[in-house]
């Protein structure tokens, strides 16, 4: 596991960088798969990653899983990068379409989390600016109160209601009708 | 009398002046997820998260629901409240561009109007387009409005035939030219913006059976202008496709009508009295009919107006028992074909005492709200009146008196904030 890329000899041979988990694993990964974190990029672009970048926000589950998503991703981005130089027609456009299928895939099953998880996934995506996952992360959570009555979103993330019940009343009045 | 004045110019197919196609774009996130409701007490994991994230989430969530995440919690109703906030939580329906009336001493350009039906007075929309350049905006018709992106059509070239797409956020006052130029041709028939939530769109041009010329002297045929295929651009790609028809039966395309986004499927309404479905790829053509009651006396429906209206395919429509009143309709499965009666209002009722004729010739809709169970619509002949009508109360306001407008192409808005724009718009 903490070998996040190894058997790959393509990634092998490109240039690799060390991320360290707040409970201390490491995982190797290609640049390519760390630089969609634009927080990693940063660090890369200023040189200090030599000896590999501490994480101390991210446990080492969420890591292994930030970084499997990164992989995943970071590869459509080298499929998209490398034939947009020649792309010309329908051709292109078939196979970007099977990228998208794939990926779209790969994200639907990535979300099949439990809720704790996919807030830590938020929290991670955001510390390490990963624009992607944290939008895949927040519109999952975002179609989970879709429809729902205030209500229903307090009792699934256990809000507590510390409205007044008058503020309640007054809310509810001035747009009575998404209420219906 | 309307006098379209470059038209005398124009071949006699020309319609230009007569398009009015929207799509209020469905969310490409929409797809179908478990909801998950957990019994088990726990903390409230959205404590963790920093105002700013919290927005993040609420910015994803439709207007609807966003209303109700008022009432959730102090903290939600504060970040949704605030007024720095606005330009990041999605919108709903802000107002309607309507052509201005004609004016005699003008240059022959359309001129639009902007008029906010929100009922908040926040809206001020520069619907003279002043944030363009002088050379973009003196011949530019506005074509469709999707997801706060307006398309339009701006003839900005020597030749009064050639003109190019621009595609202009006017809460941002950002815009993009489509990288094309276009002569202009009756082959070329209706042109669809169609964003997602990507910052990224597509064009459609449906391309119809006519006569390249669209002369009916030059004694070939002048075709049916039934749709032939359609060319379709994405900004991701920068790349126009050219498909064929796939539809089962030769459709043409109801010219004054709009159409709807739906998770990357655009619909369209034909004059057969079906509407027409094509993906973003040109791949998967699909035909639906119309709703028709049981037993309706009548051998076809009315023209239809097809919108988006929480997130669901809606239809306005003549009702076909009598014909007095104005039926909509509800898809509420856009893969399935049947459709669910909503809501009938007679049309004298809409009319609001105001003199009208029978039907929907003289009663326009013009949007069925995007969030609420509410339709607007134009009535009068001539002079006209933007209206709306509230399905649960049954009340009917008068919101403007348009005068003569130029023509019936009238795009319901929805401000957008962020940018969707590739590259951030040129400015």
């Amino acid at each position: 596991m903490a070998s996040a890329g190894s058997g790959d000899e393509k990634a092998a041979a490109a240039a690799m960088i060390t991320l360290i988990s707040s409970d201390n694993e490491k995982f190797e990964v290609t640049e390519a798969t760390a630089t969609l974190s634009q927080t990693i990029r940063h660090m890369i672009e200023d040189g200090c990653t030599d000896g590999g970048v501490p994480l101390p926000n991210v446990t080492s589950k969420i890591l292994a899983r930030v970084i499997e998503y990164c992989k995943k991703h970071a590869t459509a981005a080298a499929g998209e990068e490398g034939s947009s130089s020649s792309f010309s027609d329908a051709a292109f456009l078939e196979v970007d379409r099977a990228f998208l299928e794939e990926l779209e895939e790969f994200d639907d099953a990535f979300l099949e989390v439990d809720r704790a998880t996919l807030f830590d996934l938020i929290l991670a995506a955001n510390y390490l600016d990963i624009k992607g996952l944290l939008n895949l992360t927040c519109q999952k959570v975002a179609d989970s109160v879709k429809g729902k009555t205030p209500e229903q979103i307090r009792e699934m993330y256990n809000i507590v209601n510390d409205l007044t019940p008058e503020e309640e009343a007054e809310i509810r009045r001035e747009t009575q009708w998404a209420f219906e | 009398m309307r006098a379209p004045p470059a038209a005398a110019r124009r071949p006699r197919h020309h319609l230009w002046w007569r398009w009015r196609w929207l799509a209020m774009a469905g969310s490409s996130g929409a797809r179908k997820r478990k909801a998950r409701r957990t019994r088990r007490p726990g903390p409230d994991p959205t404590a963790l998260l920093t105002d700013d994230l919290v927005l993040e989430i609420l910015a994803r969530v439709p207007y609807r629901s966003l209303r109700r995440c008022l009432c959730v919690c102090q903290r939600w109703r504060a970040l949704i409240s605030h007024p720095d906030n606005t330009g990041r939580l999605p919108q709903t329906l802000a107002g309607v561009f309507y052509p201005m009336p004609w004016d005699p001493d003008d240059d022959g350009s359309h001129r639009y109007g902007f008029c906010n039906v929100s009922g908040t007075g926040l809206w001020s929309i520069d619907a003279a387009f002043s944030f363009l350049p002088d050379s973009e905006r003196e011949r530019l018709f506005l074509l469709d409005c999707c997801n706060g992106l307006i398309l339009c059509r701006s003839y900005r070239f020597a030749d009064d035939n050639e003109f190019h797409y621009l595609v202009v956020n006017p809460a941002t006052e950002k815009w993009v030219a489509v990288p094309v130029t276009r002569r202009w041709s009756n082959k070329v028939q209706t042109v669809r913006l169609d964003p997602g939530v990507s910052p990224h769109f597509y064009v459609f041009e449906f391309q119809a059976d006519y006569d390249e010329d669209g002369s009916d002297d030059d004694g070939d045929d002048d075709g049916d202008g039934h749709v032939l295929g359609v060319k379709i651009y994405s900004s991701a790609t920068g790349a126009w496709i050219d498909k064929q028809s796939g539809w089962s039966m030769e459709i043409l395309l109801q010219m004054d009508f709009k159409s709807v986004f739906l998770d990357g499927v655009m619909y369209v309404i034909a004059t057969q009295c079906v509407i027409g479905a094509v993906d973003v790829m040109g791949e998967t053509w699909r035909i639906i009919e119309f709703p028709r009651s049981e037993g309706s006396p009548f051998y076809d429906t009315g023209p239809g107006f097809l919108d988006l209206s929480q997130g669901r395919l809606h239809l306005a429509n003549d009702d076909d028992m009598v014909g007095d009143k104005l039926a909509i309709w509800v898809l509420e499965d856009k893969d399935s074909e049947e459709w669910t009666l909503k809501h009938t209002v007679l049309f004298k009722h809409l009319a609001g005492g105001k003199p009208f004729g029978f039907g929907i010739s003289d009663i326009t809709v013009v949007a069925i709200h995007p969030d609420r169970n509410m339709v607007f619509y134009i009535i009068g002949r001539y002079e006209k009146t933007l209206m709306s009508y509230e399905m649960g109360s049954g009340k009917v306001s008068i919101i403007r008196d348009l005068g003569r407008p130029y023509d019936d192409h009238f795009l319901p808005y929805v401000p957008l904030f962020s940018n969707l724009l590739p590259d951030g718009g040129n400015q």
